[in-house]
């Protein structure tokens, strides 16, 4: 497979998943009423303790989850869908049909986060705006951002290539493996509790992930992570390579 | 020459065996019939050519080859209920084929898909049964590949779309060399474009032979299927 090729399986993946989030409008008006709720909640309570944009930011801890189910949805979709048949006898190894999965859910998954954070950012401008805060609070509010946008980058990998397995397991012989892929996806999906219940946040909600000294285990976990998504990843082509029930 | 030789090939699902001791010749450029009722083995089959599905024993080559992702550059495959990605129109569809499937001629798809009813700017959600597996007809046939495997082409469709299939099927055959393998029940529709039928039973090949020698020994092929599984 050429890098042609693969840039146009990659667009394909990404165009099967563009279609379903504009097919589903209902989805865009939950989005706009949350926005106008947040903005209504910040100009009425901003600026005191009572609403702050970093209670938004809690959202982060299910998008591990979500991550997982957006790889798991990219792979069953062929079964469900019918189209299996098809896209498993295209003349491209497993991996590399995978891997143009695996890489169109990563691009998804990074653009939610992204807006995600660029949204709460732009809410907490309007309240430091609105109500003559400190700049500063801004400044800090996206150092935070910062923060757990990494940690997003450090798990996203683990969790896409777990919800490929995911998908693969439930086509195939190994189905009775199921129970530990989902105690795995409980537990490792569930990073943002560990990482504060370890590293312990401050009253401002800083991480300290950025300051040099302190969580430097955050910083050596990102390799490992990425090298455990690996093997995920590897265990997910094997399923498909031998032990698919078609 | 035989395109497609097998061995002893056994496959088992749980208790159930699709496949026991399965032995088969398929001839080179020749367009040879699996036939069979349902759960005799048949789609098991045409799924171990194209690698999805490995034999459990028994030897198997396509093309002088193992059947690997590799082989698939050489076969053009429809798959049993198979649907097409939803969200297409049918000049996209095209544009899937040309880009990711070896020896794909664009033109000729173009012209297949004209000839099956389809029109390019036609959407594949909200297509017919019928209009959907003429998509999919068109996009196998125009693949200038050595082994064509339709695994059940008519199944579920119209008479007026089948009718449209066969043609599209005699007129691609009468122009290309190519070693055909075709999965149906539709025997009344499709017998005359047979050179050689495989009959399965209980996954394990009951008859098979040039038509015209079964004809001439046995009867039509319709007399032989009900004979065989009656």
């Amino acid at each position: 497979m050429d890098i042609g090729q693969f840039s146009f399986l990659l667009r394909h993946e990404l165009r099967l998943v563009t279609r379903r989030w504009t097919l589903r409008s209902w989805y865009w008006m939950y989005l706009a009423g949350l926005t106008i709720l947040a903005l209504v909640a910040l100009t009425i309570w901003g600026g005191t303790d009572q609403f702050k944009s970093d209670y938004l930011l809690f959202a982060c801890f299910a998008f591990p989850f979500f991550f997982c189910m957006i790889a798991f949805r990219a792979l069953k979709r062929e079964w469900s869908d019918g189209t299996l048949g098809w896209w498993l006898t295209l003349p491209y190894s497993r991996s590399k049909l995978l891997l143009a999965k695996f890489a169109a859910s990563l691009a998804q998954s990074l653009a939610i986060a992204v807006l995600f954070f660029v949204a709460l950012a732009v809410f907490e401008a309007y309240d430091v705006l609105l109500h003559g805060l400190s700049i500063d609070l801004l400044r800090r509010f996206v150092t935070q951002e910062s923060e757990y946008f990494l940690l997003l980058l450090i798990s996203s990998p683990f969790m896409l290539a777990l919800g490929l397995m995911m998908a693969a397991m439930g086509k195939s012989k190994l189905k009775m493996l199921k129970p530990l892929v989902w105690i795995a996806f409980g537990l490792l999906g569930n990073l943002f509790n560990w990482v504060n219940g370890a590293v312990g946040s401050q009253t401002d909600g800083s991480l300290n992930l950025f300051d040099g000294h302190s969580a430097a285990w955050v910083w050596l976990s990102l390799p490992v992570a990425w090298i455990f998504a690996g093997l995920i990843f590897a265990g997910a082509v094997g399923i498909c390579k031998k032990h698919l029930v078609l | 020459m035989n395109a497609i030789s097998g061995a002893g090939i056994c496959k088992k699902y749980g208790k159930r065996r699709a496949l026991d001791r399965f032995d088969i010749e398929v001839p080179e450029n020749a367009i040879t019939a699996i036939l069979g009722p349902n759960g005799a083995g048949k789609s098991t089959f045409m799924r171990m050519l194209t690698g999805l599905v490995v034999p459990d024993e028994g030897t198997l080559t396509v093309l002088g080859r193992k059947p690997s992702w590799e082989t698939n550059r050489l076969i053009s495959y429809l798959p049993d209920r198979a649907r097409w990605y939803q969200g297409h129109t049918v000049e996209t569809a095209i544009e899937w084929g040309s880009r990711l499937l070896p020896s794909f001629r664009k033109d000729e798809a173009r012209e297949i898909v004209g000839s099956l009813g389809l029109e390019a700017d036609m959407e594949t959600e909200g297509m017919s049964k019928g209009q959907e597996a003429r998509l999919m007809l068109a996009l196998c046939l125009a693949r200038d590949v050595p082994l064509l495997v339709l695994d059940e082409p008519f199944s579920g469709i119209d008479l007026l779309s089948r009718e449209k299939i066969v043609a599209a099927l005699i007129d691609s055959f009468s122009v290309r060399r190519q070693t055909v393998l075709i999965c149906t029940h539709e025997i009344a529709e499709t017998e005359s474009l047979f050179d050689h039928a495989v009959f399965v039973h209980e996954g394990r090949v009951a008859l098979a032979g040039e038509v015209e020698e079964l004809r001439s020994e046995r009867g039509s092929m319709q007399d032989i299927y009900r004979r065989i599984y009656a």
